[in-house]
């Protein structure tokens, strides 16, 4: 459980006109998307301390999941979430309350083959400093 | 009976398509047909115990669809369902319809 101003600054920035494949917020909302390439966010919560009297530190992972066409391979899809998530690097939280750390490398999500759609998972490690 | 299989298939293809629900088969090299299909959207414990709750079980007619596969998809209800499995419906030796195991939505 990812605080919410670290779900709301990753969601603006998926969001944000750049990024090529389009972002459905699936966390407790239904969604039925119609394009064949889209993207969708979890949040992970593994560290909560506190550093000060009114200040905490939070750290975690966002799940992106990449779903694309099911029974054409995996190239257009990892050609395009790894140019979204090179893009979405840097993208800087404007009070530096968040930083993204570290990007884990790709994991088959879908199990190399497809359910809704083909799908990858690439996580982005994450520092907040809730103040 | 074999003698009377290609009634038998017609009769099959006749009920399908007064009683199917119109769907169309998205195949992975671009192309689409638009046709009837049969859907069982309550399928028995043994395919929801391996697919899960959202399981459908699909039926294609041959004669729409020749050739399908694994991972296709089929757009049905606003809802595009890609194929986990195919398995071939017979009546005698005739291939009379593609029976798709998609996993939901």
């Amino acid at each position: 459980m990812s605080a919410l101003y670290v779900r709301n600054m990753v969601r603006s920035w998926l969001n944000d006109p750049s990024l090529d494949v389009p972002f459905f917020d699936t966390v407790n909302l239904e969604q039925n998307p119609q394009v064949d390439t889209w993207v969708t966010a979890e949040f992970e919560t593994t560290l909560r301390d506190k550093l000060s009297f009114c200040e905490w530190k939070e750290e975690g992972e966002v799940l992106l999941v990449f779903t694309g066409v099911p029974g054409v391979g995996d190239g257009a899809l990892l050609a395009a979430a790894e140019k979204d998530v090179k893009t979405l690097l840097a993208f800087r939280d404007p009070t530096r309350q968040l930083l993204v750390t570290a990007v884990q490398g790709i994991q088959e999500y879908s199990g190399g083959s497809a359910n809704v759609g083909y799908q990858i998972e690439i996580i982005l490690d994450y520092e907040y400093t809730e103040n | 009976m074999l003698n009377m299989r290609n009634q038998w298939r017609k009769e099959y293809e006749r009920t399908l398509k007064l009683l199917g629900t119109p769907a169309t088969v998205l195949k992975k090299d671009g192309s689409s047909v638009d046709c009837l299909v049969g859907l069982n959207s309550k399928p028995g414990d043994e395919l929801i115990n391996a697919y899960g709750v959202n399981v459908k079980v699909i039926t294609v007619l041959v004669s729409d669809v020749p050739v399908l596969e694994k991972l296709d998809r089929i757009a049905l209800d606003g809802e595009r369902h890609t194929i986990d499995d195919v398995r071939v419906n017979r009546i005698n030796d005739l291939n009379v319809s593609h029976v798709c195991i998609s996993r939901g939505k």
